[in-house]
C-alpha cells in the first residue's frame, strides 16, 4: 500500500456541532481527510456520519465548529458553494431526473455551451469510462437504468463537476458484490489521480476491503480515527458499538408445525412494466422464521407487497393458512391473519399527522371495540395505546402526540406493537431494524424470536445479510427476481450466501 | 367563393383571438416546467391589459403600453412568487387569491378609463405584409395581422427551442421534475422559479397587453372575460409543449371564432366554446397512462413547495 | 448576521390565532391605501362596512344570506381538503345541483311544496355529487391532477348551462311590455319549488338548516366516525392508509360525494330560495370563495360556520361601500385578494421559525 499522505489535507472538520429538534446529531466532531486516500467513515445507523458529509456537502448548516478546504477556511453555505470547492457527493437516495437522460442529467448542472450543450457531455463521458472504467450510456433514460448504472451516474456528475473530494454515502447497500468491486476499483482508480474519497459505511469487511484510513463515529461523536493496517475487526466493532459486540442471540432450534403461508409460481410486476419477481414458491410455516436475503432491489419489495395485498399479482398464488389470498385487497389479506411491519416505516407504516393513539389502531380502527355503531370509541383507543406504550416501551408523552415526533426506535415499536396486538398467525417484517440504533434493533429481533417461539410464522426480508443468518431457520437468496436457493443457515457459510446474493447458485 | 371568405374570415379572427391565449400559456409553460402552479393568470392578464392601455393613452406609443403591461404583469406574477417560493405557501390559494387581486385592482384603477377608446395611432393595427398576403385565403390569415401577432409566434418558437436545446431549458425542466436534483448541483432552485415565474407574468401581462391595444383598443372592465383560465386549459392540454401549445392556441381561437357563424348553421357556440374543456380533460386521462406519463406528463413536482430535507 | 428558517413541529394554537388576527389587520392597513386614492378616510370606510354588514338588521340577515352556500360548500371542500385532494370545481357542483333542481321544478311543480322541496334539495345533493365523483376516479385510477380536473369539469358545464338558458330553457314570454332584449334567462320556477324565508329577510331558512347542521355532521364526520378517520390519514400519508387497508378510490369518492352534494344544495337554494330563474349572472363565485374560506378556517367544518358569516358580512358591506362610495364592482375582489396574501404570508409565520445565527 502505498500512497501519498504528504501534504495538507484537503477538509480539516473542527469542532462540528449540529442540533436537531430533540438531537444532537453531530458533538464536537473533528474529521480529516488527505489527497490521495479512500477514508472510511464507520458507525451505525444514527450515529451521525451522514449529517456530518451533508455539513460538508452544504446541505446543513453547522451550529459550531470550522471547516477548511484545502488549507483555507471556509463557509459551505449551500451544495453550490461544495462544488466550487472541489467537493462531490454521492447520496444514498439518488437525485437524478427521472424522465431525462444520463447526459441531460449532467448537463443542467456543469455544460459549458449554452447552444447544444449535450455534445459537449457525451465526450465528457467518454472521457471518463477511459479513464475510471465507468461505463455509462449517456442517451439512456435515468428511469431505464438500474440502481447500481444509476450510481455510476452520480459518480459521473460529482467527477465532472471536478470535485477532488469525493463523498460516497453507503454506496455499496444497493450493489450486487459484483457491482461493488467494481466499484471499489473506480475508487482505487480516483485514489490515484490524488483524490480524496470519504466512505461512510456500516460494514466493517468493506473498511478493510477498500480503505486507508477509518474515522469511527458513535451517538454523534468520533470515537478515534485509525490507518486500517494498525486495526482489527474486533477493536473496530467495539468502537462502532461501544461494548463487545456479541453476534449471536440465543436461540433455540425451531419446530415448524403447518404452513401458514404458500406462495406458488408467483410472478409480480415491478414499477417499470418487468417482471420484478419470476415464479417464485416457497412455504413459511408456523413456529418457523423464513428469511431472504438479497441486494435490495431484487424482487424483494414487490413480493412483500404481492403477498399482503399491495401490488397485483400476475400470475400464480398465494395463500394464507389454507386460503387463496391471490390478489385480494389488503385489509382482507389483513383479517386472513396476516401482520405486516413494512419498509420505509415513516412513508409506509405511520400517519405522521394523526396521534400515537390513533396510529396504534390504523388497521383496526373500524371493528369492535374501537367502532361502536357509527362513532369510534377515542376512550378505548387512548387504552389501547397506553397498553402499547407500557408493553414496549415506547418513550412518548403522551397518547395524543403526534406520532412524526416519535423517534424511530420508537416509531417501529409502534408499528410493531400494533400488529403483533391484532395476534396475526404471519408476520410479514421488511428491513425491521433498519435505521434503528443498536439497543431497538436488538430489541424487535429478540421480540421476533419470541413469537416465532410462540408459534407465529414469520417472514423476514432483509438487506442485512447478519441479522438474516442470526434469526432465520430458513434462508431464500433472491437474485433478479428468482430465489437462488433456500438453504439453513448453519449449513452455509456466510461467504456462500454472498455469493448466492450475485447469483452463482451454491450447493452445500 | 362566400364560402372561402367566410373561413378566411372565421380563421383570421380565429388566430387572432388565439394570440392572446397562445402569449399566456408560453409564460405558464415555464412557470409549471419549474414546478410552480400559477391560478393567478386571469388576474396577470387584467392588470397587463389595463396599465398598457393608460400608458399607450397616455403617450400615444403602444410598444411603450406593451413594455408597462409586461412588466406590470411581472410584477404581480411576483407576489405569487414570494408567497409560493419564498414563504413555501400553498400555490392553490395564492393563485386564487392573484386573480382576485388582479381582477380588483384592474377594477379599481380602470374606473377613470371605463368606456375610452384608444387614438388610431397607439393601436397596433392588422397591416398586410405584401405580396404574401395575397396568396388565397391563408394569405390574409398569416400575412395581414398585426405585430404582436408575428412576435407570439416567434416566441412559441424561441421558447419551445430554449426549452429543449438549450443548457437553460434543460434547468428549467429538472427543476419541475426533481428540484432536489436541481439543488444537489449547486443550482439555486428558488432562482429558476422565480424566473420561470416571472416570464410568465410578463407573458401574460403581454397577453393583456395584447386584448386592450390590439385586439380591442378599449378599456372595458372585466375584458380579460375568461381567458387566462382558457390559458391554463391550454398548458394542459399543450402537455406543457410551447409548440403545442401554438396549435393548439389556434384551435381553440378557430373554435371560438367559428362559435358565431356555426350558429347560423345550428350548432350551439356555447357548446362550441365548452369543447376545448372537454378535449382537456380527455387528452389528460389519455396522458396519463403510465407510458406517457414518462414521457410527456405533468412536471412531477408541480405546484409542491420545495424544501431541502431536514431531520 | 444571517437569519435562518426552521420548520416548527408543533405550533400553539395562541400563535396561529395571533398570526391571523395579525395578517388580516396588516392587509386591511394595506388596503386602506386604496381608499385614500380615491380620497376616502379608511377608518370610516371600515367603520362602514362593518356597521352595515353586523350591526344593522338587514345587514345581519344579508350576510346570513350569503353565508347559506358559502357554509354547505366549504364545508365539504373542508372534508376533501382534509384528504389530500383539492376540488377546486366546487362552483361547477354548486351549478350541477341547480340546474339538476331546475329541471324538477319546471317538470314537477305541481307537487305540493313540502314534497317537492324535500325532493329538490336531494336531487341538487346528487347532482353535484355526480358532477364531483368523475375527477375522483380519474385521480385514484389515473392519478390525474385534480385541481385540472375539477376546474375543467366546471368550465364544460359551464357552457352547457349557457348554452341551456340561451336555447332550450330560454323563456318564452315576455314580462310586462318588457321583451329583455337578447337578455337571456329562463323562466321562473314554479311556486310550489320556492323556499320558504323568514319573514322580512331574504334568508331561506330551509337551506340555512341544511347547511349549519351539515357543518355539524361534516365536523363529527371527520373527527368522530371510521370514515373520517380514513379521510384524515389518507390526507396526512396515503401511502400508509392504503398500506393499513384503507381504500383510496373509495375514501376519496365519499369525500367528493359529501363536497360535491353540499356545493349541490348550495346551488338548489341560489335557485329556489334567492334566485328563482336563471340568468347569465347567475353564478357568483361562492364555488371559488368557498375554498378561500374552506382553508381560512382550518378546513374545520365547526370553525367554518364563524368564518362564513364574517366573510358573508365582507361581502354586504363590501357591496354597501361600493355603492354609497361608487367604488367600481372590483373593489371587494381587490379586497379579498389582499387579505389572502396576507393571511398566506401569516401561515409562513405559523409554519416556521425564523432564527438568527
Amino acid at each position: 500500500m502505498t500512497r501519498a499522505s504528504n501534504g495538507e489535507p484537503l477538509v480539516r472538520m473542527e469542532g462540528i456541532v449540529k442540533r436537531f429538534p430533540g438531537v444532537l446529531a453531530n458533538d464536537h466532531v473533528d474529521f480529516e481527510l488527505l489527497p490521495g486516500e479512500i477514508h472510511a467513515l464507520l458507525g451505525e445507523n444514527g450515529a451521525g456520519k451522514t449529517t456530518l458529509m451533508n455539513i460538508l456537502y452544504g446541505i446543513y448548516q453547522p451550529d459550531e465548529g470550522q471547516i477548511f478546504v484545502k488549507g483555507r477556511r471556509v463557509r459551505i453555505r449551500s451544495p453550490r458553494d461544495a462544488i466550487r470547492l472541489g467537493i462531490g457527493m454521492v447520496h444514498q437516495h439518488f437525485l437524478l431526473v427521472d424522465k431525462h437522460t444520463v447526459a441531460e442529467n449532467l448537463a443542467m448542472g456543469y455544460a459549458k455551451s449554452f447552444l447544444n450543450p449535450l455534445r459537449e457531455v457525451k465526450a465528457r463521458i467518454r472521457d471518463f469510462t477511459e479513464r475510471y472504467g465507468i461505463q455509462v450510456d449517456p442517451d439512456a433514460y435515468i428511469w431505464q437504468l438500474s440502481v447500481g448504472e444509476q450510481q455510476k451516474v452520480e459518480i459521473v456528475k460529482a467527477l465532472y463537476a471536478g470535485a477532488d473530494i469525493l463523498i460516497l454515502d453507503e454506496p455499496t447497500s444497493v450493489l450486487t458484490p459484483q457491482e461493488a468491486r467494481d466499484l471499489f476499483n473506480v475508487l482505487r482508480r480516483m485514489r490515484e489521480d490524488g483524490k480524496g474519497i470519504v466512505f461512510i459505511t456500516h460494514k466493517l469487511s468493506e473498511v478493510f476491503e477498500v480503505a486507508d484510513r477509518v474515522t469511527v463515529m458513535r451517538r454523534g461523536k468520533v470515537v478515534g480515527t485509525l490507518r486500517v493496517e494498525e486495526a482489527t475487526k474486533e477493536a473496530l466493532a467495539r468502537m462502532m458499538v461501544g461494548r463487545d459486540v456479541v453476534f449471536e442471540l440465543e436461540r433455540t432450534p425451531g419446530r415448524p408445525g403447518e404452513p401458514v403461508l404458500e406462495v406458488r409460481d408467483l410472478t409480480v410486476l415491478g414499477d417499470r412494466g418487468r417482471e420484478a419477481v419470476r415464479g417464485v414458491s416457497f412455504e413459511v410455516r408456523e413456529g418457523e422464521i423464513f428469511g431472504i436475503a438479497g441486494v435490495a432491489g431484487n424482487g424483494q419489495r414487490e413480493l412483500v407487497q404481492a403477498i399482503v395485498g399491495l401490488r397485483r399479482v400476475k400470475s400464480g398464488s398465494v395463500r394464507v393458512t389454507g386460503v387463496d389470498a391471490t390478489n385480494r385487497s389488503p385489509r382482507e389479506i389483513a383479517e386472513l391473519g396476516v401482520g405486516h411491519i413494512p419498509e420505509e416505516r415513516l412513508k409506509f407504516g405511520i400517519v405522521p399527522d394523526m396521534s400515537v393513539a390513533e396510529n396504534s389502531v390504523l388497521k383496526s380502527y373500524y371493528r369492535p371495540p374501537y367502532r361502536k355503531g357509527l362513532l369510534l370509541d377515542y376512550g378505548e383507543i387512548r387504552r389501547t395505546a397506553e397498553s402499547l406504550i407500557n408493553e414496549y416501551e415506547i418513550a412518548v408523552p403522551s397518547p395524543d402526540t403526534r406520532a412524526r415526533l416519535l423517534s424511530g426506535g420508537n416509531m417501529q415499536k409502534l408499528i410493531v406493537g400494533r400488529e403483533i396486538r391484532r395476534d396475526p398467525k404471519l408476520i410479514v417484517a421488511s428491513n425491521p431494524t433498519f435505521g434503528l440504533d443498536v439497543g431497538a434493533t436488538e430489541y424487535i429481533r429478540k421480540l421476533l424470536l419470541r413469537k416465532r417461539d410462540e408459534r407465529k410464522a414469520i417472514l423476514l426480508v432483509s438487506g442485512d445479510l447478519d441479522e438474516v443468518i442470526q434469526l432465520s431457520d430458513r434462508i431464500a437468496v433472491m437474485f433478479e427476481g428468482r430465489f437462488v436457493g433456500i438453504v439453513r443457515p448453519e449449513e452455509v457459510t456466510r461467504e456462500e450466501i454472498g455469493l448466492m446474493m450475485s447469483g452463482s447458485e451454491v450447493l452445500p | 367563393m362566400i364560402e372561402a371568405k367566410l373561413v378566411e374570415n372565421i380563421l383570421w379572427i380565429g388566430l387572432r383571438s388565439a394570440t392572446p391565449l397562445l402569449l399566456a400559456a408560453l409564460g405558464e409553460i415555464y412557470a409549471e416546467r419549474s414546478g410552480i402552479l400559477n391560478l393567478g393568470v386571469e388576474g396577470m392578464m387584467a392588470v397587463g391589459a389595463l396599465s398598457s392601455f393608460a400608458t399607450a393613452l397616455v403617450t400615444g406609443n403602444p410598444w411603450l403600453g406593451v413594455l408597462i403591461g409586461m412588466l406590470s404583469g411581472g410584477l404581480l406574477a411576483m407576489i405569487h412568487g414570494a408567497i409560493s417560493i419564498g414563504l413555501k405557501g400553498n400555490q392553490v390559494v395564492s393563485g386564487l387569491a392573484l386573480t382576485m387581486f388582479g381582477l380588483g385592482l384592474s377594477s379599481v384603477l380602470g374606473r377613470v378609463y371605463v368606456g375610452n377608446q384608444l387614438p388610431v395611432e397607439a393601436r397596433f393595427l392588422p397591416k398586410p405584409v405584401e405580396p404574401l398576403s395575397s396568396i388565397p385565403v391563408l394569405g390574409r390569415v398569416l400575412f395581414d395581422q398585426d405585430p404582436l401577432f408575428y412576435i407570439s409566434l416567434l416566441l412559441a418558437l424561441v421558447m419551445w427551442f430554449l426549452l429543449y436545446r438549450t443548457k437553460y431549458g434543460i434547468i428549467i425542466r429538472s427543476t419541475g421534475e426533481n428540484p432536489a436534483a436541481v439543488d444537489a448541483m449547486g443550482i439555486s432552485v428558488n432562482r429558476v422559479r422565480y424566473l420561470s415565474t416571472l416570464i410568465g407574468g410578463v407573458l401574460a401581462g403581454l397577453a393583456g397587453a395584447y386584448l386592450s391595444v390590439a385586439y380591442n383598443p378599449a378599456w372595458i372592465e372585466n375584458m380579460t372575460a375568461g381567458r387566462g383560465w382558457i390559458a391554463l386549459a391550454l398548458v394542459i392540454f399543450s402537455l406543457w409543449d410551447p409548440i403545442r401549445a401554438l396549435l393548439g392556441s389556434y384551435l381553440f381561437g378557430v373554435v371560438e371564432a367559428s362559435g358565431y357563424t356555426l350558429q347560423a348553421y345550428g350548432y350551439s357556440q356555447w357548446l362550441l366554446n365548452g369543447l376545448p374543456y372537454l378535449l382537456t380533460i380527455i387528452i389528460l386521462t389519455l396522458g396519463a397512462t403510465e407510458s406517457m406519463r414518462r414521457r410527456m406528463g405533468a412536471p412531477a413536482a408541480l405546484g409542491r413547495p420545495y424544501e431541502r430535507e431536514e431531520r | 448576521m444571517r437569519l435562518r428558517v426552521i420548520k416548527r413541529l408543533e405550533t400553539s394554537r395562541k400563535t396561529v390565532i395571533l398570526v391571523r388576527i395579525l395578517s388580516v389587520f396588516a392587509a386591511l392597513m394595506t388596503a386602506s391605501v386604496v381608499f385614500l386614492v380615491y380620497g376616502l378616510n379608511p377608518v370610516d370606510v371600515y367603520s362602514s362596512i362593518f356597521y352595515n354588514a353586523f350591526a344593522t338588521r338587514i345587514g345581519v340577515t344579508e350576510s346570513v344570506v350569503r353565508m347559506i352556500p358559502l357554509l354547505l360548500v366549504s364545508s365539504g371542500l373542508a372534508l376533501v381538503f382534509r384528504t389530500g385532494f383539492w376540488n377546486i370545481g366546487a362552483e361547477g357542483q354548486l351549478l350541477a345541483g341547480a340546474m339538476a333542481a331546475y329541471v324538477v321544478a319546471v317538470n314537477y311543480g305541481s307537487l305540493p311544496s313540502a314534497l317537492l322541496i324535500p325532493i329538490l334539495f336531494s336531487v341538487g345533493f346528487a347532482a353535484g355529487a355526480a358532477w364531483g365523483i368523475p375527477p375522483a376516479i380519474l385521480k385514484a385510477k389515473l392519478n390525474v391532477n385534480e385541481v385540472i380536473s375539477t376546474l375543467m369539469l366546471y368550465y364544460v358545464l359551464y357552457w352547457v348551462f349557457q348554452h341551456l338558458i340561451h336555447g332550450p330553457w330560454k323563456a318564452k314570454e315576455k314580462v310586462g311590455q318588457l321583451t329583455y332584449g337578447g337578455f337571456a334567462h329562463t323562466e321562473v320556477i314554479p311556486e310550489a319549488s320556492h323556499l320558504p324565508l323568514i319573514d322580512g329577510t331574504r334568508i331561506h331558512w330551509p337551506t340555512l338548516l341544511i347547511a349549519v347542521i351539515t357543518s355539524v355532521l361534516a365536523y363529527l364526520l371527520l373527527t368522530k366516525t371510521p370514515w373520517g378517520f380514513e379521510m384524515r390519514a389518507i390526507g396526512s400519508n396515503p401511502d400508509a392508509a392504503t398500506a393499513a387497508g384503507m381504500s383510496y378510490l373509495r375514501t376519496v369518492i365519499l369525500a367528493m360525494v359529501v363536497s360535491g352534494g353540499l356545493a349541490g344544495i348550495a346551488g338548489v337554494g341560489e335557485l329556489c330560495g334567492v334566485q328563482k330563474r336563471f340568468t347569465p349572472e347567475f353564478l357568483s363565485g361562492y364555488g371559488f370563495s368557498g375554498i378561500i374560506t374552506a382553508w381560512l378556517g382550518g378546513n374545520n367544518p365547526l370553525s367554518l360556520i364563524v368564518t362564513n358569516f364574517l366573510y358573508g358580512g365582507l361581502l354586504v358591506g363590501g357591496e354597501y361601500i361600493m355603492i354609497t362610495y361608487r367604488l367600481p364592482i372590483g373593489v371587494v375582489d381587490l379586497f379579498n385578494g389582499i387579505i389572502l396574501f396576507f393571511v398566506l404570508a401569516g401561515e409562513f409565520l405559523v409554519r416556521y421559525r425564523v432564527v438568527r445565527r
